[in-house]
């Protein structure tokens, strides 16, 4: 009878009007995990939140939450939002204004009658989220981050199966959203919810999700682990959005074991026909970096595992150098180097791959299989 | 089998369940409010249908083209007049260092709220023969022969342009505001002078906006009845007042409010499409207030004042100050009318228009409440259907209601819920506006949250939209009762018989050339008709 409170959305599809935001989307929501749905703006992904939530109805597919079917455009079950217990935090709050926090927190558990029990849990939630003495004050009295946090509490309140969060840190400055992410993550953590939460941001999907769906024109393109996405990206698309990507030219070499690049020879399995074209994943710290000093010569660069490059630009980022730099086949790349090497555009360097995990490649955009 | 029992428990699939929605309600009650707005213009058709050939008749009359001919030459220089006066205003009060800007700007407003008809009246009581002004060159001993007539066009120019001129200077200064003043800064930075920064940066900018007003200025130009029938100028309103009253010509009288209608409704269209399309949503936030770079007038600043004191002189205080002349002056003689007679009068009034109100702001609940969350085709027209009672004039929705009480609603006729029906639909649009607005204010974000929260859209809409929107709503509510007391020509049709509030008051005194008597109606109407057009600019400026 226990049914796993678990989100699963099968085969969904949305159109407006001519445009089809989602396409075909299959995903499935862990008992207590974070999902961090990653994408561009426009690739569907508060669409999907909005599904899930029983704001839209699907064109196709099917939408389960806790195991019960909550909406299906095959047979035309519709759950309407306010029964499905799904709560929701809006990018821009949606605070009623009219309300106090405390209010707002209580907005949700009308159906708790015992007026005891109602102030009860609308004390605990202003305590979780670390607001006890500001109850009575009105949204416009609080600040962003503590607004946020009223959020939060008012759709935990009523302990929903799954909260849904759309772009909730995108109103917040720099400085705030690095703290209230954190404690966003943390009273997650604690009360155990399970949380679909929708971003266009890498690094906020690295550190919200324990794992993050990627999602581009409204197909899902890779789901996994934080790690998995950033290291073993699916596609060439992954690749790139995760950031840090530049990507060389390679040439599958004969027997299928490597690829040759214009830093050398990589070993890479592949079943590609000698000299098929591939791209090459390389992200700044897979890179070494060695001065070429005027007497030291071409000779020192082993063209079999190195390259010789020019530097472009130096980015000065605190704990180290990073460079953006000009191979001989006139390919960029961008390696970090360590903050005490000092090296002015113009200067030759000399480059050698030297990862500490294996290689990603692409061909058709899709990686190849390791 | 859980599962599958539990969906059956949870959902209601099916279009029962659709039927159901508020949605639907809505939108079948916006349907009907939509049908009743169209009513008037339906009516006209069918009654100039029915005459056959006698309509066709009254088109070959030169007298119908007369009349329309004065209609358009008001509908052209009202507009005209009106940017003239109003252009320079706006921009002295939004971009220059003139002195007191807000008090000018509130005063150049206020003649916004004058009826029409009591402005006329000022002005006659004023200018026209006899006039205080005749009497006073009389006893210097000039123009003893009479100055040129007010009567005609320039009378009807006059008076209709001292309260339509604020339409212009409304949008216009809300144009100005929107307008990023650094892109003034940039333009001068590039090399421009301020003359030509104006001419280059803001004028292309603020053209819409002053077609928006000057095509307001033109539909109140069309419909208006009181000034121009107190000016004797015979342009549509009144000529179809006249037909139907005396001549009992109920063909003519149709065409002519069917053409009235039409020219109208042309009218109106083509200000809609000039509405800047922006956000949906406007969170009620406070404005960036940016500050304008003040151009400072120099030498120019007496030229300015002057001009805003000609202004305001003209529109506001000549009239107010001859308004207060002949109250004085009937109190001293004892020619006013009574305490008593006044409190019936704003009794009536008080009546008839509070009916309007409320049942004017409950049918348009609905239309707006479609347009705002249901924005398509479906709601666009709707909205537009309400919009009839804007184009047409109040002359020909009063008669089109006449020939439904007779021959539709016979226990109807001369009653005032006919009377009210007729506001109702006068109005309408007003109030579409209105709450339009106010729910706009209401992110649909919000009403969504109260859904995730497990409220059913009846309750979430009762615990979160209402009570937000009903500030917007009580002021649709304000400015739908004052526009009802004000108005003149259905009252004056539809009105039941000893029904005399206090526009018919003014009206029937003036008519018989009773200034004084018409005197202190006329200041409570202004008084209270003040009222939210000071707190209308006081938003505006803040």
């Amino acid at each position: 009878m226990s049914a796993p409170a678990n989100v699963q959305c099968i085969a969904l599809s949305k159109d407006y009007g001519r445009v089809r935001a989602l396409d075909d989307l299959h995903l499935e929501l862990r008992q207590g995990e974070i999902l961090a749905l990653l994408g561009p703006s426009g690739c569907g992904k508060t669409t999907t939140l909005r599904l899930i939530a029983g704001l839209e109805r699907p064109d196709e597919g099917r939408v389960s939450v806790g195991g019960v079917t909550m909406a299906d455009a095959r047979t035309g079950v519709f759950v309407p939002p306010e029964r499905r217990n799904v709560g929701m935090v809006f990018q821009d709050f949606a605070l009623f204004p009219h309300l106090t926090a405390a209010q707002n927190v209580a907005f949700g558990l009308s159906r708790l009658h015992d007026r005891e029990a109602r102030t009860a849990q609308v004390m605990r939630m202003l305590a979780l989220v670390g607001l006890g003495g500001l109850g009575g004050r009105l949204p416009h009295e609080l600040s962003g981050g503590q607004q946020q946090r009223i959020a939060l509490a008012r759709a935990l309140a009523p302990g929903p199966a799954v909260l849904l969060l759309d772009e909730p840190f995108s109103n917040l400055d720099a400085r705030m959203r690095a703290v209230v992410r954190e404690e966003v993550r943390d009273i997650l953590a604690a009360t155990g919810t399970t949380a679909l939460f929708v971003t266009h941001d890498q690094q906020e999907a690295l550190f919200m999700g324990d794992r993050v769906a990627v999602l581009n024109g409204g197909r899902l393109e890779q789901v996994g682990s934080a790690e998995e996405v950033f290291l073993r990206p699916a596609s060439h698309f992954v690749a790139d959005f995760m950031g840090h990507a530049t990507f060389v030219r390679g040439v599958a070499a004969r027997g299928g074991r490597a690829v040759d690049t214009a830093l050398g020879r990589l070993e890479h399995a592949h079943d590609l026909p000698e000299g098929s074209v591939l791209q090459v994943l390389l992200r700044p710290d897979d890179l070494r970096l060695r001065a070429v000093g005027l007497d030291a010569g071409v000779a020192k660069i082993d063209p079999a595992t190195s390259a010789l490059a020019v530097v472009e630009r130096r980015y000065f980022q605190g704990m180290s150098q990073l460079y953006r730099l000009r191979l001989a086949s006139g390919e960029r790349i961008k390696a970090l180097g360590h903050h005490s090497l000092l090296l002015k555009p113009g200067d030759s360097v000399g480059v050698t791959l030297a990862p500490n995990h294996a290689t990603c490649c692409f061909h058709d955009g899709r990686a190849l299989p390791r | 089998m859980i599962a599958s029992g539990l969906d059956r428990r949870l959902a209601r699939p099916g279009l029962v369940d659709r039927l159901r929605t508020p949605a639907a309600l809505v939108t079948l009650v916006a349907l009907a409010v939509a049908a009743l707005a169209l009513l008037p213009p339906l009516y006209l058709a069918l009654r100039a249908a029915e005459a056959g050939p006698a309509a066709l008749a009254v088109l070959a009359r030169p007298s119908t083209w007369a009349a329309l001919g004065r209609t358009l030459a008001l509908a052209l220089a009202v507009p005209l007049l009106s940017i003239t006066l109003a252009l320079p205003i706006a921009w002295l009060t939004t971009r220059t260092d003139l002195p007191a800007r807000r008090l000018w700007f509130t005063a150049a407003v206020l003649p916004l709220a004058w009826p029409s008809y009591v402005s006329a009246y000022l002005y006659v009581a004023a200018l026209g023969p006899r006039g205080l002004a005749q009497q006073a060159l009389s006893r210097a001993g000039l123009f003893s022969e009479g100055l040129p007539a007010i009567y005609g066009f320039p009378g009807a120019l006059l008076a209709v342009t001292a309260v339509t001129y604020p339409y212009v200077l409304l949008t216009v200064r809300a144009a100005l505001l929107r307008i990023d003043p650094a892109q003034e800064a940039a333009a001068r930075s590039l090399g421009l002078n301020p003359w030509r920064a104006f001419a280059r940066v803001i004028w292309p900018q603020l053209r819409p906006a002053i077609a928006a007003g000057a095509l307001l200025a033109a539909v109140y130009a069309v419909r208006d009845f009181g000034a121009v029938a107190i000016m004797r100028y015979d342009s549509f309103s009144p000529v179809i007042y006249v037909q139907y009253r005396s001549a009992f010509d109920r063909t003519g009288a149709a065409v002519l409010a069917l053409m009235a209608a039409a020219l109208g409704l042309a009218l109106v269209s083509a200000e809609r499409r000039m509405r800047p399309r922006g956000a949906r949503y406007h969170p009620a936030r406070a404005r960036v207030a940016a500050a304008a770079p003040t151009l400072e007038l120099g030498r120019w600043r007496t030229p300015a004042l002057l001009w805003c004191a000609g202004v305001v002189g003209l529109s506001l205080l000549l009239p107010a100050g001859v308004l207060l002349w002949w109250l004085a002056r009937g109190l001293a003689a004892g020619e006013t009318i009574g305490a008593a007679a006044l409190l019936r009068a704003a009794g009536h009034s008080a009546l008839a228009a509070g009916l309007a109100a409320g049942a004017t702001v409950l049918a348009a609940a609905p239309v707006a409440l479609l347009r705002v969350r249901r924005p398509g085709l479906v709601s666009r027209w709707i909205e537009r259907a309400t919009w009839t009672g804007f184009a047409l004039p109040g002359v020909a929705v009063a008669l089109a209601l006449v020939y439904f009480g007779i021959r539709v609603a016979r226990p109807l006729y001369q009653t005032l819920p006919l009377l009210v029906l007729a506001y109702v639909l006068l109005f309408l649009p007003l109030a579409v506006g209105t709450s339009q607005a106010a729910l706009r204010q209401v992110h649909p974000h919000l009403e969504q949250s109260a859904r995730s929260l497990g409220r059913s859209p009846w309750s979430a809409f009762r615990a979160v939209t209402l009570p937000l929107a009903t500030p917007g709503i009580a002021a649709a509510a304000v400015l739908v009762f004052l526009s009802a007391m004000k108005e003149l020509p259905a009252t004056l049709v539809l009105g039941p018989t000893g029904f005399r509030p206090l526009s018919v008051t003014v009206w029937s005194a003036v008519g018989e050339a009773y200034f004084a008597r018409a005197a202190a109606p006329a200041l409570l109407l202004v008084l209270l008709s003040s009222l939210p057009a000071a707190l209308l600019t006081l938003r505006r400026t803040v």
